[in-house]
C-alpha cells in the first residue's frame, strides 16, 4: 500500500511538471549556494592548516615569545624578559630535542647594486633551520662559526633573492649585499616555503644571532624560542611544564602575569577553527532563512497544486483513496520533491565548486551532501505536512460534483 | 435472498449557521442483486445526496444504511474507503477520468487503493484490458481523455468502474453531457452489463433513460413518492 502511494505521488507530480519545477526551485537554490558556501569556508580552512605545517609549525614544535598576553600579536614585543639563557635552559626539559632562539622582526631596506628591497631581517642559530624546518636551495647553510664570530654572512628567502638577483638567484651566492648601513656576503639561498595567508614566508634574511644582537638590535634579549619536541604525545602537558619552568626563571610573583607566551600549534588551529566557527554560525543562519524561503516556496505551491488538482483528489477518493492515503501521497510529493531538488542543488554546486578549483581554494568534502539530504527531506516534510493534511480534508462530493449543487 | 443495498428511514440534513436544509427526509429500500435501478425526480429532489450516501461519500444524519449487509454508520473514514473500494463502482455525469492518465491507467486507479489482496500488476493490467474492450475501446488503450470523444470518456469510467469487481455500480446522470446518440450507447452498455448480473443504480432525470430500467424510484422533496416495477 505504502510503496503504491509512493508511486502514483511520483507518477502523478511527474505528470505536473509545472508545479514540480516551481516547487524545486527555491530548494535547489538554497542547498546550490550552501554546497558551494561550505565547500569555500572548508578549502579555506584547509589552506590555512596546510600553510601552517610549510611554517615549520607542525605539533612536535612550539614557540615560546617574550611578552604576555595574547598569543598573535602585529609587532614584536618589546618585553626584554626572554633570554638566550632561558633557550639553553630549556634544553635541560627531556622532552626537549631542539631549540632555536630568534631576534627581530623588523623589517630594513636592503641594497644591491642599485636594486633595493625592503624584507624582514632575523636573527637566528643554525638549529633554528632544523626546527622551522627550512631546507638550503643554494649554497651552504649557518654554521656555528657564523655564529662564534659574529659573521656578517646571510641566508636569503627566495622572494628576496629573486627581488635583488633577477632571472638569476645563483648569482647570489657570494655577493655583499647591503642591509642597513652593512654589508652582508649571501651564503646561501633558503628552499621555497610558499604564503600563509597574505603572508609570504619566503620574505626574509637569515643572518646569525650574534650579528643580529651587535648590529641592530644593540642588546641580547629575544623576542622568541622556538622549540622543537621528541614527540607530540602530549603538547598540552609539556605546554604547562614550558609555562611553569620558565615563570621560576624569571623569578614571577604567583600574582605577576607571564612575561612571555608559549604557543603550540594547537593553539593556532584553535584560533583558525575559531574564525571558521563564526563563519559558519553565520551560513547557518543565512541558510536557515533561504530553507524557510524554499519551505514557503513548496508549501504555497502545493497548495495552489492542491486547489487545482481538487477534482483528481475527489475521484481518488470516490475510488476508495482515504484521507490518509491522499495525505500521504501528497507528503510524499513534497518531501521527495524536495529531496531530489536538494541532490540537483548539491550536484550543482559541487560542479561550480569543482570549477573554481584553480581560483579560489575549495575542500570537496561529503558534508554537503549529507546535509542536503537531511534537510531537504526535513523542509519537505514540514512545509508539505500543511497542504498535504489539506488535501485530505478535500470534500470528495464537492470536489466531484464541482458547483453543481 | 438478503439485498445488497438496505436504507431505512435515511434522513440528511445540512446545517450551514442556523439555516437547517433537509435533503432527505427519510428514505427507505432494498436493493437486491443483479436489479438495475434508476432514481428519477426533479432538480433538487435529493437524488445525488441519496447516491452519494449509497456512495458511502456522505454519511446519513440518521436511519440506517446496510451494505451487503455491513452497517455503514459506525465505520471509520479508513474503513469506509475500503468499503467503496471493493464494493461500489462509480460513474459520473462529467466522466471524472485523470487527463493525465492514459484510457488503461485510467482504468487501473482503483487497484492502487486496494487492500489486502496480493498486487498482481500484470493480472491487473490484463483484466484493464479486457474490461477496455468489454466497453468496445480495444484500440484506445494509451489515448488520453483529451483525445476522446465524450461517449469514450464515458466508456472509459465504466470500465473503471468495474476493476474490482463491485457489488454495485452507481452511476450520477451517465448521459447528462453527451448527445442521444451516445446516451444511447451508454444506456444499452449498462443494460447489457446488467444482462450479465451486475447491480446498477441510475441517477436521471431525463425519462427516457429512466424508463428503460428495471425498477423505477421517484423522488420528490426528499421523499420517495414511488418505486415501480417498468415494463
Amino acid at each position: 500500500m505504502f510503496i503504491k502511494i509512493l508511486k502514483v505521488s511520483l507518477k502523478d507530480s511527474l505528470k505536473h511538471p509545472l508545479f514540480t519545477v516551481l516547487m524545486m526551485v527555491g530548494i535547489v537554490v538554497s542547498i546550490f549556494s550552501m554546497t558551494t558556501i561550505v565547500a569555500i569556508g572548508e578549502g579555506t580552512k584547509m589552506e590555512i592548516i596546510q600553510a601552517l605545517k610549510g611554517f615549520g609549525f607542525g605539533g612536535d614544535v612550539m614557540m615560546v615569545a617574550a611578552g604576555g598576553g595574547r598569543i598573535f600579536r602585529h609587532r614584536p614585543s618589546k618585553v626584554k624578559s626572554l633570554t638566550v639563557a632561558d633557550a639553553e635552559a630549556l634544553k635541560q626539559l627531556p622532552f626537549v630535542k631542539a631549540v632555536a632562539p630568534r631576534q627581530g622582526m623588523r623589517r630594513y631596506v636592503v641594497h644591491f647594486r642599485g636594486r633595493s628591497f625592503h624584507t624582514r631581517i632575523l636573527g637566528v642559530t643554525p638549529s633554528f633551520l632544523t626546527v622551522g624546518d627550512y631546507q638550503i636551495d643554494m649554497g651552504q647553510a649557518l654554521g656555528q662559526q657564523d655564529l662564534r664570530d659574529h659573521r656578517k654572512v646571510c641566508l636569503l628567502g627566495k622572494t628576496v633573492a629573486e627581488e635583488l638577483f633577477p632571472g638569476n638567484r645563483a648569482a647570489a651566492l657570494g655577493q655583499f649585499i647591503q642591509i642597513g648601513k652593512f654589508f652582508f656576503r649571501v651564503k646561501g639561498i633558503l628552499a621555497e616555503k610558499g604564503q600563509l595567508g597574505r603572508f609570504d614566508m619566503d620574505d626574509r634574511i637569515l643572518i646569525p644571532l650574534t650579528t643580529a644582537s651587535t648590529l641592530f638590535i644593540r642588546d641580547t634579549y629575544l623576542h622568541a624560542i622556538s622549540v622543537k619536541l621528541s614527540d607530540a604525545k602530549d603538547i598540552a602537558a609539556y605546554q604547562r611544564i614550558v609555562r611553569a619552568f620558565l615563570r621560576k626563571r624569571h623569578h614571577l610573583h604567583p600574582d605577576e602575569p607571564d612575561d612571555f607566551r608559549v604557543v603550540t600549534s594547537l593553539d593556532v588551529v584553535q584560533i583558525v577553527n575559531r574564525s571558521s566557527r563564526e563563519l559558519t554560525t553565520l551560513l547557518v543562519r543565512i541558510m536557515i532563512i533561504s530553507l524557510l524561503v524554499s519551505g514557503i516556496i513548496i508549501m504555497n505551491v502545493m497548495l495552489a497544486a492542491i486547489s487545482e488538482r481538487k477534482v483528481e483528489i475527489g475521484i481518488k477518493r470516490a475510488l476508495g483513496a482515504s484521507r490518509r492515503d491522499i495525505l500521504s501521497q501528497f507528503l510524499f510529493e513534497a518531501v521527495w520533491l524536495s529531496l531530489i531538488g536538494s541532490l540537483v542543488g548539491v550536484g550543482i554546486g559541487m560542479l561550480a565548486a569543482y570549477f573554481l578549483k584553480n581560483t579560489i581554494p575549495v575542500s570537496l568534502t561529503w558534508r554537503p551532501l549529507y546535509m542536503a539530504v537531511g534537510f531537504g527531506i526535513l523542509v519537505g516534510a514540514v512545509s508539505g505536512a500543511f497542504p498535504a493534511y489539506r488535501a485530505g480534508q478535500v470534500d470528495p462530493i464537492r470536489a466531484i460534483l464541482g458547483g453543481r449543487q | 435472498m438478503t439485498p445488497v443495498i438496505f436504507l431505512d428511514k435515511i434522513e440528511k440534513r445540512y446545517e450551514s449557521g442556523s439555516v437547517v436544509t433537509e435533503v432527505l427526509k427519510g428514505v427507505s429500500f432494498s436493493i437486491f442483486p443483479g436489479e438495475l435501478v434508476s432514481i428519477m425526480g426533479p432538480s433538487g429532489a435529493g437524488k445525488s445526496t441519496l447516491l452519494y450516501i449509497l456512495g458511502c461519500l456522505a454519511r446519513p444524519s440518521a436511519g440506517q444504511y446496510k451494505l451487503d449487509g455491513v452497517d455503514v454508520g459506525k465505520l471509520s473514514d479508513e474503513e469506509l474507503s475500503r468499503l467503496r473500494n471493493a464494493k461500489l463502482g462509480f460513474v459520473f455525469q462529467s466522466f471524472h477520468l485523470i487527463p493525465q492518465y492514459t484510457a488503461l491507467e485510467n482504468v487501473l486507479l482503483p487497484t492502487v487503493y486496494r487492500r489486502g489482496r496480493k498486487q498482481e500488476k500484470k493480472r491487473d493490467i490484463e483484466k484493464a484490458k479486457e474490461l477496455l474492450n468489454l466497453v468496445g475501446l480495444e484500440t484506445r488503450y494509451h489515448y488520453r481523455p483529451g483525445e476522446l470523444s465524450g461517449g469514450q470518456k464515458q466508456r472509459v469510467a465504466i470500465a473503471r468502474a468495474l476493476m474490482n469487481d463491485p457489488e454495485v455500480i452507481l452511476a450520477d446522470e451517465p448521459t447528462g453531457n453527451l448527445d442521444s446518440h451516445q446516451s444511447d450507447e451508454i444506456v444499452r452498455l449498462l443494460l447489457d452489463l446488467n444482462e450479465r448480473g451486475r447491480t446498477i443504480i441510475m441517477v436521471t432525470h431525463d425519462p427516457e433513460v429512466g424508463r428503460q430500467a428495471r425498477r423505477m424510484i421517484t423522488i420528490r422533496d426528499g421523499l420517495i413518492q414511488s418505486d415501480v416495477p417498468c415494463s
